[in-house]
């Protein structure tokens, strides 16, 4: 099966990523560049061979959104270093990266052809490719948020915070667009838009945690540090709408969305 | 520090969020939970009416009262998602069955719906705002239709919530249908009738069920006729009503002959449309925007 080759795709990405995020430390960018590139098209043809052999967007299971994932970090790992030069952001999103590659390594996921009516919809692929760009976006923040938290600390500078900003904005739009396309979909399906399903709430609360980074931003520009744990907390809320919501038991009984 | 100091700050937005949820609490208490049965039309149009001429009024007075100026200000907007972040969270925490009391029920309880009530004002009056900055710059275009289209969204949710049928309609291969049950078991005459003709059921060799259908011959109320397979994902649209493909008899498993089909008749959901695609189209055009500062407050 396709599977066993994840291992080398996974290894060979994780080898030119690296090369490409050490080449950015010592200043070489566009060999930084074109390694670190290289690194997501080989990740990327192991996310479209899985395709194939499946015969369906490989979007169904939790392994299944960690490839995306991984993919979608690399890519905001590559989008900042393009527009703002950071030279210890690809670092960071390769390890990003790397864990969720391990994880799936570790925990693989029975990969089958099949998929319950209910997800054989046009929604299905943009609703969940959306929502994991998203995540690599405000991932990326999260980094920035951290790394200015505890290194930076008062060194940090207007223009890396607007940074941040962007990159949320960004998430935040994407995020948009997964949840509403989410609510067309629940339409389609099930005649509801809403139905304040477990995933749905969490869907909420992550997207009204941004929504609070936001609006501090505009309201207290200068306290930057707190829109940074306001931006910690936003992403842990993000986890747990995405994968976590499957331990809690307030929503394992009730849900439609775990998996 | 000085409270309730005008202009107020964000400090008396929190404090303002906490009275509130007091409130709520209070009511709930006195009142009980709250019962949306209640706001049916026209019930709801009449609130709708309120609660509009309040958002225009509350625009209208922002310079001649300080409270208002805040109400539509960062200085409230950050509050207001403050304190219904929490209480959905809570929501989140706490597994929906009404059995476990007020907080296992949270749409019906009061400092969550007044906390939501707040934000979706905080929202009109945001969005009222630049809409009438619209002339002095395009970058204001997104942020106009973000808000309106989340007002609009959660306004036309909630106010219709009451005014939305849900049905099931039970059908046995050969028979003919019109008549379909609440939730409740009361049966309702719904105009429509089905008969079917088919029902289908594929699995995979796992035994995962690959595919529902029911082939259906519907008749709407101007006795024309419809013949239409109707899927999972797949509704079919008529006399107003969306049939989805809802369940079978699950003993029988792919030899069903049976199958139970979802009505649903949302007379307010084409203005919940309209807010969402304004929402799709703000977050669109934010992705060339960015992020706006505004001047401060």
């Amino acid at each position: 099966m396709i599977w066993e080759a994840f291992i080398w795709f996974a290894a060979a990405a994780v080898i030119l990523w690296a090369v490409g995020a050490a080449l950015a430390w010592v200043g070489k960018r566009s060999s930084a560049l074109i390694n670190y590139g290289l690194g997501i098209l080989v990740f990327f043809s192991y996310i479209l061979a899985m395709w194939i052999s499946l015969e369906r967007p490989p979007l169904r299971t939790m392994g299944e959104t960690r490839l995306w994932y991984s993919f979608f970090m690399a890519v905001a790992g590559m989008i900042v270093y393009c527009r703002w030069k950071y030279k210890w952001i690809l670092s960071f999103s390769t390890v990003m990266a790397l864990v969720f590659i391990c994880v799936n390594l570790l925990k693989p996921e029975i990969h089958s052809k099949a998929l319950m009516p209910a997800l054989q919809s046009p929604w299905f692929a943009p609703h969940v490719i959306v929502y994991m760009f998203s995540y690599g976006m405000l991932g990326a923040a999260t980094i920035m948020a951290l790394y200015f938290l505890i290194f930076k600390k008062e060194n940090t500078t207007a223009e890396e915070i607007s940074t941040a900003d962007n990159l949320v904005v960004t998430g935040l739009a994407f995020l948009t667009f997964g949840m509403l396309f989410g609510a067309l979909w629940a339409q389609e399906a099930w005649g509801t838009y809403w139905a304040w399903d477990p995933k749905e709430t969490w869907a909420a609360i992550t997207w009204m945690a941004y929504m609070l980074y936001v609006h501090f931003r505009i309201a207290r520009p200068k306290d930057w540090s707190t829109a940074m744990w306001i931006l910690i907390l936003a992403f842990i809320c993000l986890q747990i709408c995405w994968w976590g919501i499957n331990y809690l038991p307030s929503a394992h009984a009730t849900s439609v969305h775990v998996y | 520090m000085t409270i309730f100091k005008k202009p107020w700050k964000l400090a008396d937005g929190f404090l303002f969020g906490g009275a509130l949820a007091l409130l709520g609490f209070i009511i709930q208490i006195v009142a009980g939970p709250v019962d949306w049965e209640l706001i049916a039309s026209p019930v709801n149009l009449i609130l709708l009416a309120v609660f509009l001429a309040f958002v225009v009024a509350a625009f209208l007075l922002k310079r001649r009262s300080g409270f208002f100026a805040w109400l539509g200000s960062p200085a409230a907007a950050v509050p207001s998602i403050a304190w219904t972040l929490v209480l959905t969270i809570i929501m989140g925490l706490t597994a929906q069955v009404p059995q476990r009391g007020w907080l296992g029920n949270m749409i019906t309880f009061w400092p969550f719906v007044l906390c939501y009530v707040w934000l979706t004002v905080v929202v009109g009056l945001v969005a009222l705002n630049h809409f009438f900055r619209l002339g002095r710059s395009w970058k204001e275009i997104p942020t106009a239709l973000n808000h309106l289209g989340l007002f609009v969204t959660l306004v036309c949710a909630t106010l219709g919530s009451a005014d939305k049928r849900e049905l099931m309609m039970t059908l046995h291969e050969g028979e003919t249908v019109s008549k379909a049950e609440t939730e409740s078991g009361m049966s309702y005459e719904t105009g429509v009738s089905v008969r079917l003709d088919d029902f289908t059921m594929e699995v995979y060799p796992s035994g995962m069920p690959k595919r529902f259908a029911s082939d259906v011959v519907v008749t709407g109320r101007s006795g024309k006729q419809t013949t239409a397979v109707i899927e999972v994902n797949k509704p079919l649209k008529v006399d107003g009503w969306k049939m989805y493909q809802y369940g079978y008899d699950e003993e029988a498993g792919t030899e069903s002959e049976m199958s139970v089909l979802q009505m649903v008749k949302d007379p307010w959901l084409p203005l919940v449309y309209a807010g969402i695609f304004m929402m799709l189209a703000g977050a669109f055009l934010m992705l060339f925007t960015g992020f706006k500062k505004e001047e401060s407050i």
